[in-house]
């Protein structure tokens, strides 16, 4: 099946958005210099496979990222772009 | 020349690591009691040094804070790189934990590029990769990075000695480390290549202290600190021709340099791992995955947190109090025993107050913090090392950032009901500069055991039962609401912080190490006593000094104090206070609760023979005097141990002082406000 059959699930949707225990792809990171610097050190790049772990209501989000586990504001996890992995 | 002692040498190390890789475990294996905890001088980041005695060498340990990488975005980055280029220890030891590669090595590739001198790299935690089912080539991965690897498990002493061995190898130039060159694209080498030979052709004084490719790949990620360098010696010019060729490698990469960067680190790990890491079992959910759904929970996470406070607080302060009651009682006798032997010795008088008011009651008010300081760092050791402490940030997140504050600041604030000098000292759990000073701001407003007790006793005077406690509620709500406020007003227009967001790993749980714990509780109490005790001691005699000159005074009116306070009384008068009040307020300063003992003393003369404590405040005060008087209290400049703390602390006397002048403010306004209001209502 092409990628195109499934324009849905290319979709760049914020980190926020996304329910709890699924896999997603970094598309790109928002926001200033300072901020971006800050997650891309922490291994928050283009490409980069991350797994929610926990997102409930309109706290901190909690992912799995590059081997740890991180909690993310919810204002910051707004700023991360991702695609749904299938 | 007989008897020559053959002379030790001494090798200067520096560690380096993740946070919650087991770096202060191994630290304190080496060096226990023989540490030193300070502050980098200028900084807020604490600094840990120790040393080991082994053979003919000393070895001189600096334990450099806990990062993720070497950017300039963090002070604690920053501090551990300038150590690393500036100060050229002898061997860089990298603590890596083996369960978790993949980030790890992004701090290794980063002190290679850096060109760390003499990298030994510890892998810790290798027990814990054998139970996630990783087995680690550690050979194979010594030959690629080039540098020598050492595996260990801290907490079980395990490696130690080979670690140490290989530090004495490397110095001694017996095993010598060629880290690998880390590659990028071609197209890329090429602007790196360019830039370093601009950055070479200049000659400047203080590029030979780095290594020049590093000070290129730096200038191309916009690294401001790196910038900043060149332009302090002139040479704005690089930093100019760096900014068109970043410019270029983004337009060829289609990303911001300082992401193509890490991207290919990245990328590099995980072609490392491939190499060396196989996984032989999968695991499932792991242990500390499912305290998480216990812990983390939204509503059931909250009564954790609560119930884990309410044992803190209670092991804080209960288990202290005999030890405070000892050492008060010792303080005290001691006190009358050496103004016995000095009256003896026909001392006088005004000698003997020094020394018994003066400096003992000083030594003694530093010494009262010992007991419960112990135990409260031994509490805070117990969050951090469990890995608890970065739960609480993520549970309080939702609340506390709506007061503009970070989650772990709730810890804080909470212990300041029981005593602020912890509540200030737990603010260093904060890795952010602002959240921190804001947070230590913030604490005096929460109203501490002493300061509720004084506030408890006198409202008792004139109320009792429900309208008591009602009266004593609102205060404290007074006080959640001035930290709400000052909050986001010290933020927007103190500090004039930029929007911070929670980001915080959350490491695996783990039994804390008891020796660790111990150590951490002993050095920093250690650390409080000699930093914060000598402001301390200061401040008790210059007040003893204030209140007993001159020393004919036949009462306290007419000493130093007094004439203050009758002096400034016709201010005090226009929110209501007299000068006896703000004599007692000023003592309030040594502490908390001895106001209530001058305002008593103070009132003497105007009471009644016969009359109780109660009795004589009860006609000497009016309602309205009292409640204005109480909430100047509440609100008003913490104790003297308070300040020195917030010093120590901030590391800074412009923020001590910022923070003062603002609590005095918002205590006197508010004693302004009330004392209007009751005057509007027509209540006396």
């Amino acid at each position: 099946m092409s990628m195109m059959a499934m324009p849905r699930r290319n979709m760049p949707l914020p980190l926020s958005a996304v329910p709890s225990n699924t896999a997603v792809v970094v598309v790109s990171v928002l926001g200033g210099m300072g901020v971006r610097q800050r997650l891309a050190e922490l291994g928050f790049v283009p490409g980069t496979i991350i797994k929610v772990i926990n997102s409930v209501g309109r706290g901190p989000i909690i992912v799995e990222v590059r081997g740890s586990r991180i909690g993310l504001g919810r204002g910051l996890a707004n700023k991360i772009l991702v695609q749904l992995l299938s | 020349m007989a008897n020559k002692k053959p002379k030790k040498r001494e090798i200067v190390i520096g560690f380096i690591g993740n946070p919650n890789v087991g770096k202060s475990t191994i630290f304190n294996a080496l060096t226990g009691l023989h540490q030193y905890v300070a502050n980098w001088p200028g900084k807020t980041v604490e600094k840990k040094e120790g040393v080991l005695y082994n053979g003919n060498y000393v070895f001189k340990i600096i334990d450099l804070p806990g990062t993720y990488s070497l950017t300039a975005y963090t002070m604690e980055e920053l501090v551990t790189r300038d150590f690393i280029i500036l100060n050229r220890p002898d061997v860089v030891v990298d603590i890596a934990d083996a369960s978790n590669l993949e980030r790890n090595l992004y701090l290794t590739l980063q002190a290679i590029e850096l060109g760390a001198k003499n990298l030994v790299v510890a892998l810790n935690m290798i027990d814990i990769a054998k139970q996630k089912g990783l087995s680690i080539d550690t050979e194979k991965l010594e030959k690629i990075l080039g540098v020598p690897i050492v595996p260990v498990i801290a907490i079980r002493n395990v490696g130690l000695n080979e670690l140490v061995d290989t530090i004495k190898k490397v110095y001694s130039g017996e095993i010598k480390p060629s880290p690998f060159k880390i590659r990028y694209d071609d197209d890329v080498e090429q602007i790196i290549s360019e830039l370093q030979s601009v950055i070479e052709s200049k000659n400047l004084d203080f590029v030979k202290h780095y290594s020049p490719r590093w000070l290129a790949i730096k200038l191309l990620e916009e690294d401001l600190q790196v910038q900043s360098l060149f332009e302090k010696a002139d040479a704005e010019e690089v930093v100019v021709y760096s900014k068109k060729m970043a410019k270029q490698l983004k337009e060829k990469k289609g990303m911001d340099p300082f992401i193509y960067f890490a991207n290919k680190k990245y990328e590099l790990i995980n072609n490392i791992i491939k190499e060396v890491v196989r996984k032989t079992s999968v695991q499932k959910e792991s242990l500390s995955d499912k305290i998480d759904k216990i812990v983390m929970h939204p509503v059931i996470g909250i009564f954790v947190l609560f119930g884990i406070f309410f044992v803190v607080f209670e092991v804080t302060f209960t288990a202290a109090a005999p030890f405070q009651d000892l050492i008060d009682l010792g303080i005290t006798m001691l006190g009358d025993w050496i103004a016995l032997q000095l009256e003896a010795y026909n001392t006088p008088e005004w000698l003997i107050g020094l020394v018994v008011d003066g400096i003992i009651t000083g030594v003694g008010s530093v010494f009262i913090f010992f007991p419960i300081l112990f135990f409260f760092f031994i509490s805070m050791a117990l969050l951090e090392d469990s890995g608890y402490m970065s739960r609480i940030a993520v549970v309080m997140d939702r609340f506390m950032s709506k007061m503009g504050l970070h989650g772990k600041s709730f810890i804080s604030l909470m212990l300041g009901f029981g005593c602020n000098v912890p509540a200030v000292m737990s603010a260093r759990s904060l890795r952010d500069e602002h959240d921190r000073l804001l947070t230590i701001m913030l604490v005096p407003f929460v109203p501490c055991n002493a300061r509720l007790g004084v506030m408890a006793f006198m409202i008792g005077v004139f109320f009792t039962g429900l309208q008591a406690t009602l009266i004593m509620l609102s205060f404290v709500f007074a006080s959640f609401l001035i930290i709400m406020v000052s909050g986001h007003m010290i933020k927007r227009f103190i500090l004039k912080a930029p929007l911070s967001y929670l980001i915080i790993e959350l490491p695996p749980y783990h039994k804390p190490n008891v020796k660790s714990i111990l150590l951490y509780a002993w050095h920093h109490t250690k650390a409080f006593i000699s930093k914060a005790g000598s402001i301390i001691l200061a401040g008790s005699i210059v007040i003893w000094f204030l209140s007993a000159y001159p020393f004919n005074a036949s009462s306290i009116e007419y000493t130093l104090i007094g004439l203050f306070g009758l002096a400034i009384e016709p201010f005090g008068r226009l929110i209501g206070l007299n000068w006896r009040e703000i004599i007692a307020l000023f003592f309030g300063f040594v502490a908390k609760e001895i106001t209530l003992s001058t305002l008593v003393l103070l009132y003497a003369d105007t009471s009644l023979e016969g009359q109780s404590l109660i009795g004589a405040l009860r006609s000497a005060l009016t309602l309205k005097q009292m409640i204005t008087f109480l909430t100047v209290y509440a609100f008003y400049t913490p104790c003297l141990a308070t300040v020195a703390t917030i010093k120590k602390e901030t590391n800074s006397y412009k923020w001590t002082v910022i923070a003062l002048i603002y609590q005095l403010f918002i205590a006197v306004a508010l004693g302004a406000l009330v004392y209007y209001v009751l005057t509007f209502l027509g209540i006396h």
